[in-house]
């Protein structure tokens, strides 16, 4: 059986990366990067199944500049038997559908049964990938994985669906097959170190359009229907803001702000009997629907 | 203008009921059509009946595309993609938005890759640039940064929109929509079977998964004072969580705790019971989109954070809640509450 991990470096949220207009400042060093958390998860569930089934081959494959490698060493470190980094300055600025045309390729290229992807990137965070490789590859895709189990026949594998309100669908799919992992369904192995070790002097194998069989018209920013026009820092969040009574003048309004109107809570205390809060919370939660 | 073509919207219709994100979808779909000077339009998958016809209708649609007479089922994604991309590319739509249920969230990205289209997936707004081309907003970055994208050649443009509520008034302008009938491709076996709905144990999920998180403190008491949190917790379709306290004592497991020393979760939901918040616990759940405290002492800090405040004991406060959504889950009245209508 061969499975293929795709995984994504994502600028890392933890370093707090500074959004400016215009750009996100991720403080440009390489550590200031991390690989996508779901995407760890994806593997790991792969080099679970290949615990149970040796034999099995697990390749881990990238979409990014050559500064990726590392995180490439990281998933064969962690257990991965092959990394493959594609990598074509075509293949800048390109949207999901032309990521997905390159991994589409690659993957076919691999020959693999099963593909394990993590459900969104946490920077992008559009989680259209895998589907969109699904559909360029004519196989099922199936997103927000929280469990799944494959069939002693291998030929197919029993997946948790991740739905609205807690519920999971319990669905069969066939493969071959794309399964995008919720990030929380397992946590990547800590690598030992001789692997570790074994991974620094590994070769990383380069696949560019050329190999893929594919033209720069159809990768990376030529090949995108979707430009990104801006990048901005979000609205801000319209909570606990206190803004004064505008009946009142200007001196009052002023007076409500420097006395500490500003640091007030957001929202006022409910109080009385329990059933009457009761009812409060219940309402609360169905006007919000929540319930 | 370049934008030709109506603008449509994927609604969701569940046992006869229009979910409150679809109509809000159509909502949005009637103000840009206004804008563009075009019409808006609906597509409807799941079950249709006259009464969700009413309710498009009233929020603007001139049009409905009700595929078959027994409607699409929601369970089967390969027969909803089949049905939009055939529709899209027989009416050739200027813009066609999708919520974001998990059939939309799996539907859209599909339908874009077979119609060669761009899809910005979970925007926050949608506006009409001086160019006529949608100007789609959209978080990024964990929400740390805001993205405008646009799609300036493929169509039609696609976007999957986040539910905003619903402006009243605008029944007023609503007309009779005109329904037109198609005829859904039929597919062949579908290739993925769907066996069930099952629905996840409030003590185990994940708590980075979860939803709705219900955490609980040291108000709660004992640990049989958490099995009332499990509860509410297994009817919000969420699951449990502790403070450091609740954890020390013993009355959770530790991979339940949240804040400095535990897990940080980000919910859509998060019920502090018993939690006064000290710095140490709220680092772990600040994020949460509406937060909801329950404490005996007016001056919990937890307070200052929540979008309601309430002051009274949690026993006392949650049982007759529970009760309540008991009661509605066992008539199963909640709209919405079924992801799958017939599950096989």
């Amino acid at each position: 059986m061969k499975i293929a991990v795709c995984v994504t470096r994502v600028v890392d949220l933890a370093l707090s990366p500074v959004v400016r207009s215009g750009s996100v400042d991720s403080h440009d060093q390489p550590r200031s990067y991390c690989l996508n958390a779901a995407d760890q998860g994806a593997l790991e569930e792969a080099l679970r199944i290949r615990d149970r089934l040796p034999g099995t081959r697990v390749t881990a494959l990238s979409v990014g500049p050559p500064e990726c490698e590392p995180f490439l060493r990281d998933c064969l470190s962690a257990g991965a038997d092959e990394a493959v980094l594609l990598e074509d300055r075509a293949f800048e600025g390109g949207d999901t559908l032309a990521t997905a045309r390159v991994l589409s390729r690659a993957v076919q290229e691999l020959g693999a049964d099963l593909v394990l992807c993590g459900r969104q990137a946490t920077d992008g965070a559009t989680g259209q990938t895998p589907l969109q490789l699904g559909e360029l590859m004519g196989v099922p895709a199936v997103s927000g994985v929280v469990h799944l189990e494959l069939s002693d026949s291998e030929a197919d594998v029993l997946v948790h669906q991740k739905l609205e309100r807690g519920y999971r669908a319990v669905i069969r799919c066939p493969l071959p097959a794309v399964l995008a992992l919720e990030p929380a369904v397992s946590r990547l192995r800590y690598p030992r170190l001789r692997r570790r070790l074994r991974a620094q002097r590994a070769h990383i194998q380069r696949w560019d359009c050329a190999r893929l069989g594919l033209t720069p018209e159809e990768v990376g920013e030529r090949g995108s229907c979707v430009q990104v026009l801006d990048v901005g820092p979000p609205k801000p969040d319209m909570r606990g803001l206190f803004v004064p009574d505008s009946e009142l003048s200007g001196m009052e309004r002023w007076e409500a702000v420097v006395s500490g109107g500003l640091s007030g809570t957001a929202s006022p205390r409910v109080e009385g009997p329990p059933a009457v809060l009761a009812e409060h919370l219940f309402s609360f939660l169905a006007e919000r629907r929540l319930i | 203008m370049s934008i030709q073509g109506a603008v449509w919207a994927v609604a969701e219709g569940r046992s006869g009921r229009l979910s409150e994100a679809s109509v809000s979808l159509m909502a949005e779909a009637a103000r840009l059509a206004d804008q563009l000077g075009t019409e808006a339009a609906a597509v409807v998958l799941g079950d249709c009946d006259d009464e969700l016809m009413r309710a498009l209708g009233s929020q603007g649609a001139a049009r409905v595309f009700v595929p078959s007479a027994s409607g699409v089922p929601l369970h089967d994604p390969d027969t909803c993609v089949a049905i939009v991309t055939d529709l899209v590319r027989r009416h050739q739509p200027g813009v066609v938005l999708y919520g974001t249920t998990s059939l939309a969230r799996e539907l859209a990205p599909r339908v874009a890759v077979r119609l060669g289209t761009g899809l910005a997936s979970d925007c926050t707004g949608l506006s009409v640039g001086p160019d006529g081309l949608l100007r789609m907003s959209r978080a990024a970055y964990g929400g740390r940064a805001s993205c405008t994208v646009v799609c300036p050649e493929a169509r039609p443009q696609m976007a999957t929109l986040e539910p905003r509520p619903v402006a009243a008034g605008r029944s007023a302008v609503g007309q009779e929509p005109q329904v037109i009938q198609v005829e859904a491709p039929c597919n062949a076996a579908p290739r993925v079977t769907v066996q069930g709905l099952i629905q996840g144990d409030a003590r185990t999920m994940d708590l980075a998964e979860a939803d709705v998180v219900v955490a609980g403190g040291r108000g709660v008491g004992s640990r049989e004072g958490f099995e009332l949190l499990v509860e509410l917790a297994s009817l919000l379709g969420g699951t449990v969580a502790a403070s450091r306290v609740a954890v020390d004592a013993g009355w959770v497991p530790h991979d339940r705790q949240v804040g400095q020393s535990g897990r940080t979760v980000a919910p859509s939901l998060y019920v502090a019971c018993g939690i006064s918040g000290v710095s140490h616990h709220t680092v772990g759940m600040r994020e949460a989109k509406t937060i909801v405290a329950i404490n005996t002492d007016r001056t919990a800090p937890i307070f200052d954070l929540a979008d309601l405040a309430i002051v009274g004991d949690v026993r006392e406060v949650l049982c007759p809640v529970v009760d309540r959504l008991r009661e509605a889950r066992a008539k199963a009245a909640l709209p919405g509450e079924t992801a799958l209508d017939t599950p096989t």
